[in-house]
């Protein structure tokens, strides 16, 4: 079954926690330039969101790839690079819809997201909830229920002596 | 070269008259005596920075710091902080502000920059790593600060450079300038933005990839990933969650004249968050809390009607002391002095003053520049904003408030003004507890609750979470309960308090922490002394006792009282509010209805000098003495007193 990074923009307080811990787990230092996941900020419009790699099923990465340095593994759906291979054309870098490839500033290679083996530290580390991490199958069922919940007030309207009008 | 962790081990020290720009290696020694930030910056400045020396003049320095955490995954770690002499008293000032600005200057190597002389053109600071310019800024002068940001980051084609810049306010000296990173993350006290303004310094702008080492990285990540577990489980994050105007509850200044009969109620009600708050929250770089939240106010003009955290003080002064009721306001007046660089306290008081003046008769159109400076005006509120920034006009003489306002003016005009140190006041300080007043009387940078006043002195069982209970334990790890339960408990032992939260501060600014993260001991489970250490030795490798720790925070504290020293502040200057001592004990107060005088002169005397005698200062003057300075290795700091002719204990 495939898993999958989820973001909710609407949750994103733009506190980047999740580069900076991205960042020391993989790289042992604190550096979002490292990191796998990048917050993007529109200040003045109040907008922040993290950008993930979304592991695609035909990922441009991959196809664009020269020296097919990039596979994606059938069972668990990620796409990861392989260093040996990389000529470091950077050819992913422009192919990735997201911008989630990137280049190490200090080693100048490529790098993405690996989901950190199964258990990613930035939905585990996430204040707000803004990034999850779950089985694909499931996300939908999970946004139906907040998206109703949310929005017609259901939830609330459950009499118990407290609701009743403004 | 050995690698450093935690500090990034460079100071930049730039000359904007020579156009010289200097990279320092930091000394290991110094950084682990003086931890950093503050501590830093304060000792710089000390030994940098002549006495007597203009703050508008060349010589002064602007020191800006972040702490030794920032830039790293600790919580709530990601504060400035500028230390310079300030043109508003004369004296030490450091102010801070959050947002992403510190971490981006750690990542790109830097512990402090240094800016000193005077540019002969506007110009504004481009660091990206190690390659440092000094840029023309003529077209960004004259433009706000959102402006500048933008045309910062539009000019250096990156999106992700943070900045510090002053808007209009700045440029014009103005005394209710402040330093703004991100749009609205502003160190605001005690006018920094004029001495950029006087170096013609626009901006600081950083962009910076080479991260932070960790000396223990797998302890580290271990104790960063339950510290912020211990945030989100303490039973009062959510109340801290909601934004400082929550605890902005029932002050003085509702109860005062200030605002007699107005239903400020709505200021503060969560219907005001409703309205105006989206429901998305913001925060600054790398803080799990995120306290500041952005409002849309569709009925502003389009340059106020969006902006980020509304906090306590915007409430107070951009709201409350001028007689506004209207949330929406606080709002507009909240983003607009964002925009122009203007600190959210000072206009607001000066306003409510020049308001007061205006009822009284003493003031009248003609001195106004025809507006109407009546009670809750909310246009006449924003036309003497813009003045304000630009000096033009009354606002000129608004700008100046309090001291320089009241000498312009003349006409009796200072007997309403309130200050301490020539810092502006309101009795919302003082008339709160012991421990308010004696921290607000001894602060280092003039009246100011951040420096010394323990959080939430009353009402605390309105937070929700938060208990009595909760409070007591602040006053049982110093042994007496009473201290923080009992708000006039007269004890010489609050001075003790005070001095512990001076020192919680102190830490805070030496590690880039959140004092509302820390709430300077009241968090349960949060910033507490214990977790500084623990933090200070697994990022830098050098271990920090809590001991050593308070050694270093008291080391600060002297260094900045022995500057304010040598600048002349004596015994006589560590009073609040002036104003307030003419009035006798449990006299009705004339300002705030339903108040009494809670505290007489002796009174005061005796907490101070209790607070001297912790502090180890001579009790006639406040100067520190040679003993306490040498305990505390401040050798060269005891010989520059006793040169000074000022050291009250010479040497047996």
């Amino acid at each position: 079954m495939r898993y999958m990074l989820f973001v909710d923009r609407e949750r994103c307080s733009g506190c980047r926690i999740c580069e900076i811990y991205c960042s020391f787990v993989k790289t042992k230092t604190c550096n979002p330039a490292r990191s796998r996941i990048g917050v993007i900020q529109w200040e003045e419009e109040g907008l922040s969101a993290p950008v993930v790699c979304h592991q695609c099923e035909k990922a441009p990465c991959l196809l664009e790839c020269p020296v097919k340095a990039i596979s994606k593994d059938q069972a668990s759906g990620l796409v990861s690079i392989d260093q040996n291979v990389c000529i470091g054309c950077r050819e992913c870098l422009t192919a990735c819809p997201f911008g989630a490839i990137s280049v190490d500033p200090v080693d100048n290679k490529v790098f993405k997201c690996d989901l950190c083996g199964g258990e990613p530290w930035c939905a585990r580390v996430c204040p707000t909830g803004a990034i999850r991490f779950s089985m694909a199958d499931r996300v939908a069922f999970l946004r139906r229920r907040e998206a109703v919940g949310n929005s017609a007030g259901l939830v609330k309207t459950i009499p118990d002596g407290t609701s009743g009008g403004e | 070269m050995e690698k450093w962790h935690g500090w990034a081990g460079t100071i930049l020290d730039v000359n904007l008259t020579t156009q010289e720009v200097k990279r320092v290696p930091l000394d290991r020694q110094f950084a682990a005596k003086y931890v950093g930030g503050t501590g830093f910056a304060a000792k710089y400045l000390y030994d940098e920075l002549a006495p007597g020396a203009d703050p508008l003049g060349p010589d002064n320095l602007i020191i800006v710091g972040n702490g030794t955490l920032s830039g790293t995954i600790a919580p709530a770690c990601g504060r400035y902080e500028i230390v310079t002499k300030s043109p508003q008293t004369g004296i030490y000032l450091r102010t801070n502000g959050g947002g992403s600005f510190g971490p981006e200057m750690k990542w790109a190597g830097y512990d402090l920059i240094m800016v000193r002389g005077i540019a002969t053109k506007p110009v504004y600071l481009w660091i990206h790593d190690d390659a440092v310019e000094i840029k023309d800024a003529s077209h960004m002068w004259g433009k706000d600060v959102w402006e500048t940001q933008q045309l910062v980051r539009d000019e250096l084609n990156d999106q992700e450079i943070q900045s510090l810049k002053i808007g209009p306010s700045g440029e014009n000296l103005g005394i209710s300038s402040c330093v703004i990173g991100n749009l609205g993350r502003a160190a605001g006290k005690g006018a920094p933005g004029a001495v950029w303004g006087a170096k013609k310094l626009k901006a600081i702008a950083v962009r910076g990839t080479k991260g932070v080492n960790i000396a223990r990285p797998g302890e580290f990540l271990k104790a960063s990933v339950a510290l912020q577990e211990r945030f989100k489980q303490d039973p009062v994050f959510e109340s801290i969650q909601a934004g400082s105007p929550r605890y902005v509850s029932d002050p003085l200044c509702i109860r005062g004249d200030y605002v007699p009969g107005v239903n400020t109620k709505g200021l503060l009600s969560t219907e005001f968050e409703a309205k105006y708050f989206k429901r998305r929250q913001g925060g600054c770089f790398g803080c799990p809390i995120s306290c500041s939240h952005w409002y849309v106010n569709k009925d502003a003009p389009v340059k106020e009607r969006v902006g980020s955290n509304v906090e306590g003080n915007a409430v107070v002064f951009g709201g409350m002391v001028m007689r506004v009721d209207n949330p929406g306001f606080v709002c507009r007046y909240n983003t607009l002095c964002n925009r122009l660089g203007l600190h959210v306290d000072t206009p607001g008081l000066a306003i409510a003053w020049a308001m007061k003046l205006y009822e009284a008769g003493i003031i009248t159109r003609e001195d106004t520049d025809g507006i109407a400076l009546t009670w809750g005006n909310e246009e006449a509120i924003i036309k003497m904003l813009y003045k304000i920034a630009h000096r033009e006009g009354f606002g000129d003489v608004l700008d100046g408030y309090p001291l320089r306002a009241a000498q312009k003016l003349g006409r009796g005009s200072e007997a309403y003004i309130e200050h301490s140190k020539g810092m502006t006041g309101h009795g919302s300080g003082i008339l709160v507890s012991a421990e308010f007043t004696l921290a607000h009387g001894v602060s280092v940078r003039g009246y100011d609750h951040l420096v010394g006043a323990p959080s939430w002195p009353a009402k605390i069982d309105k937070v929700p979470g938060a208990t009595t209970e909760v409070l007591a334990r602040l006053g049982e790890k110093l042994g007496d309960r009473r201290l923080s339960t009992d708000l006039w408990y007269k004890s010489p032992k609050k001075a003790l308090f005070v001095c512990d939260f001076e020192n919680i501060s102190i830490l805070c600014e030496m590690t880039g922490a959140c004092k509302h993260a820390s709430l300077r001991g009241i968090f349960t489970t949060g910033w507490d002394k214990d977790s500084f250490a623990a933090f200070l030795s697994l990022a830098t490798g050098v271990t920090y006792s809590v001991a050593e720790l308070m050694k270093a925070a008291d080391r600060e504290m002297l260094v900045e009282r022995a500057f304010n020293a040598r600048e002349g502040i004596r015994r006589v200057d560590d009073y609040p509010l002036p104003f307030h001592w003419q009035l006798k004990y449990h006299e009705p107060h004339p300002k705030y209805k339903g108040v009494t005088f809670p505290i007489t002169m002796e009174e005061y005397d005796r907490l101070l000098d209790a607070y001297y005698e912790l502090r180890g200062c001579d009790l006639a003057t406040g100067i520190p003495t040679r003993s306490k300075l040498e305990e505390v290795e401040l050798e060269d700091v005891a010989d520059d007193l006793e040169r000074c002719g000022i050291l009250p204990d010479q040497p047996v």
